[in-house]
């Protein structure tokens, strides 16, 4: 026991350290993707036709007269001493902006998008092992394989289009409907900050909202699941503990539910842990779409209003937040998978 | 009337290469209280038949003749009927301990689904009461009902292995090479295991081994396979002292001379089971074949009384004296 935990401390350490260096290049990087784009924050923040003073005035207040590097060396220093310094458009701190309100609307987004996700991938992986070769497995498998290759705009755009515009069932867009306001403030997630201040209402306004974001991008995720619990379902269907089952006279269905379907969940933890970085991304994708509040929107709305600091207080917190998320799965699947333990 | 009896038992798998006919018109009887051993080298078709006799075969394979137990043969039985002899009439045991209990279920959790799949009305804590007696009677302490599998040595699956097939009390236990992934000493314990439930169950027992070791110590009678088919099948002392085929004397001789007692040295390779030789299938490893041989298979025939072989020469064979025999053995069987 002892040893086991040792092996995960110094695991969960060298993810910490391997990290670190991660993190700069993606820092360093941003940082010097936005000064070689094209375009100007001054400009942007006032407008084309601001007298030239007043440009040079707040170029010089916002450091932008420095040398590159000189920049370069302030904004790390920054961000090392956790400042992620204000937002050049709106003035409001980057830390609060999203912390308080755009990350959890992504994270609330990609919770719902894992729960469709696994709802639909899990279940229909599933029958298409048990169903081998019929005809549910074959069309279940070309969905798998259609979804995802679809590009999420798109699908996206699609969804939107049908249940959106055409036949009205979901709202287009948007957190909540307009003239409902926002529950109070507990964890930033709206489904689960109007739950616990009890207005139901509110909960079924956001719920609505985030049904075709998270629909979106759950299916295009779902691919994955029903490809690998099919797989994982057809080896264990055709593993010794499932013979040996069958042998002691275990009715068909306990022995499909019972040894080979939970055992082939036993990877899911591990296939959640790679999709992380492609939930994230897809949610970039998705609130683009359906103009909702999370850290994609912000990001590309900071990125088209050339907000440096906003901009690159979304990419760093976005980084930390897969690289932190991705580790978390991968400690909680080393603790499960004894494989990985020893 | 014998307790199984086995007729023309075919059981082919469809692959991409072709059908494998690896359990090719198989029949044997075996009577209440016995062992019965089944020997062959690897990938004669020792295991398929072990799953064919409880029809826990893949969808890949395709099974015909007939298996009588109790009168009935079970392969026109509808499924459930056949599902629930599977463990409360016959057991099967495996090979690799390791692999077969559910690495996400406690031990008692087995049995506990066992009960439940046969015996519905058995309040739990009977069930439990009732494993752990077992568990006693394989020499486990009941606690490990508590563990995963994962927790146990080999040996110790092993023994948990036995004691969850003989929670019905079943007629036949069959063992598919019960100690092959086990080291010696743990070996003979689980051997010795054996014998002893055989007899407090009042089982028969169907041993598969590649062992001739464990055939001389654990059978009543012995059917050597070859090729998908019993080549030979008789008491322990005509198998050992009185060999009729040429294959199973090749085996005997391996024994002698090799002191292993494992069937390495035979010369030449088993057939493939897609193509197999068109006569004898034998013939082109045996150094008595003839040209008939080449051309038409032998069919397993009593040569004297409870000792049947498939050879042409072997009444021939049997005038020959020069047969080896193995002293210990035969005071041991006779
Ligand atoms: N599912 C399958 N599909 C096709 N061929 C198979 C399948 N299972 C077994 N076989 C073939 O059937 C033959 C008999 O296999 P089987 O496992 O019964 O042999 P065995 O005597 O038990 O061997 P071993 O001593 O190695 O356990 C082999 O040639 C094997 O390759
Ligand atoms: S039938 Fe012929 S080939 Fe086959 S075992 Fe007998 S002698 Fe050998
Ligand atoms: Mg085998």
């Amino acid at each position: 026991m002892a040893e086991r935990k040792g092996s995960l401390r110094s695991y969960i350490l060298s993810r910490i350290i391997l990290a670190i260096p991660m993190l700069l290049i993606i820092i360093t990087f941003v940082f010097f993707i936005m000064r070689v784009a094209p375009g100007d924050p001054v400009a942007a923040m006032l407008g084309p036709h601001a007298p030239l003073a007043y440009k040079e005035k707040l170029r010089e207040e916002l450091g932008l007269t420095l040398p590159l590097y000189q920049q370069y060396l302030n904004y790390l220093a920054q961000v090392f001493t956790l400042n992620l310094g204000s937002s050049l458009t709106t003035g409001d701190s980057v830390a609060t902006d999203i912390f308080v309100y755009y990350f959890p609307a992504t994270l609330e987004l990609t919770i719902f998008s894992t729960i469709v996700a696994l709802g639909v991938g899990i279940p229909l992986g599933k029958i298409a092992a048990v169903k081998r070769d019929k005809k549910a497995d074959v069309v279940i498998r070309l969905f798998g394989i259609i979804i995802y290759a679809l590009p999420i705009y798109w699908f996206g755009f699609m969804l939107q289009l049908l249940f959106g515009y055409y036949l009205g069932i979901f709202p287009t867009g948007g957190r909540l409907s307009p003239g409902i306001t926002p529950p109070p403030h507990i964890t930033g997630l709206y489904t689960i900050d109007s739950l616990l201040t009890g207005n139901i209402s509110t909960f079924l306004d956001a719920l609505w909202h985030l049904a075709l974001p998270s629909i979106t991008l759950g299916l295009i995720l779902s691919g994955v699941f029903i490809r690998t619990i099919r797989v994982n379902m057809l080896n264990t269907l055709q593993s010794d503990y499932v013979q040996a089952a069958r042998a002691r006279g275990v009715d068909e269905k306990e022995v499909i539910n019972r040894h080979a379907y939970r055992n082939a969940l036993v990877p899911v933890v591990t296939i959640m842990g790679m999709e992380i970085a492609l939930l994230f991304a897809g949610a970039v994708l998705t609130e683009t779409t359906y103009s909702f509040k999370g850290m994609g929107y912000l990001l590309v709305w900071s990125i088209q209003n050339r907000d440096y600091t906003m901009v690159q207080g979304a990419v760093i917190v976005y980084s930390i937040i897969i690289i932190l998320f991705s580790g978390i799965i991968d400690i909680i699947n080393a603790y499960i998978d004894p494989r990985i333990r020893y | 009337m014998s307790l199984l009896s086995v007729r023309n038992l075919r059981i082919y798998y469809s692959s991409s290469r072709g059908i494998v006919k690896a359990v090719d018109g198989v029949t044997f009887d075996i009577e209440r209280e016995e062992t019965l051993g089944i020997v062959g080298e690897s990938g004669c078709g020792k295991s398929t038949l072990a799953m064919g006799l409880l029809d826990i075969l893949p969808p890949s394979a395709n099974i015909s003749g007939e298996i009588i137990l109790d009168g009935e043969n079970i392969l026109e039985k509808e499924k459930e009927y056949l599902r629930k002899i599977r463990h409360e009439k016959v057991a099967l045991i495996f090979q690799d301990p390791m692999t077969r209990l559910d690495p996400l279920m406690k031990i008692k959790d087995h049995f506990l689904e066992t009960f439940r799949s046969h015996k519905r009305d058995v309040k739990e804590e009977e069930a439990l009461r009732i494993a752990g007696n077992l568990m006693n009677s394989v020499g486990l302490s009941p606690e490990v009902l508590d563990y995963y599998p994962h927790e146990l040595s080999g040996g110790m699956r092993q023994r948990a292995m036995i004691a969850l097939a003989l929670v019905f009390n079943p007629q036949l236990l069959i063992a598919d090479e019960p100690t092959t992934s086990l080291d010696v000493i743990v070996e003979a314990q689980i051997l010795q295991l054996m014998n002893k439930i055989k007899k407090e169950f009042h089982m028969s027992i169907i041993l598969i081994t590649h062992n001739l070791g464990i055939v001389a110590e654990m059978a009543d009678r012995v059917a050597v396979m070859y090729a998908g088919k019993i080549v030979e099948i008789g008491s322990l002392a005509d198998i050992f002292t009185r060999p009729l085929h040429p294959y199973t004397r090749g085996l005997l001789g391996s024994v002698i001379t090799l002191e292993s007692r494992e069937l390495v040295t035979m010369p030449g390779e088993p057939p493939d089971l897609i193509n197999p030789p068109k006569g004898c299938r034998f013939a082109p490893r045996c150094p008595y074949a003839i040209e008939m041989c080449m051309n038409s298979e032998p069919s397993l025939q009593e040569a004297v009384k409870g000792h049947s072989v498939a050879c042409f020469r072997a009444l021939e064979l049997m005038e020959e004296r020069d047969i080896l025999y193995r002293g210990d053995i035969a005071e041991k069987a006779d």
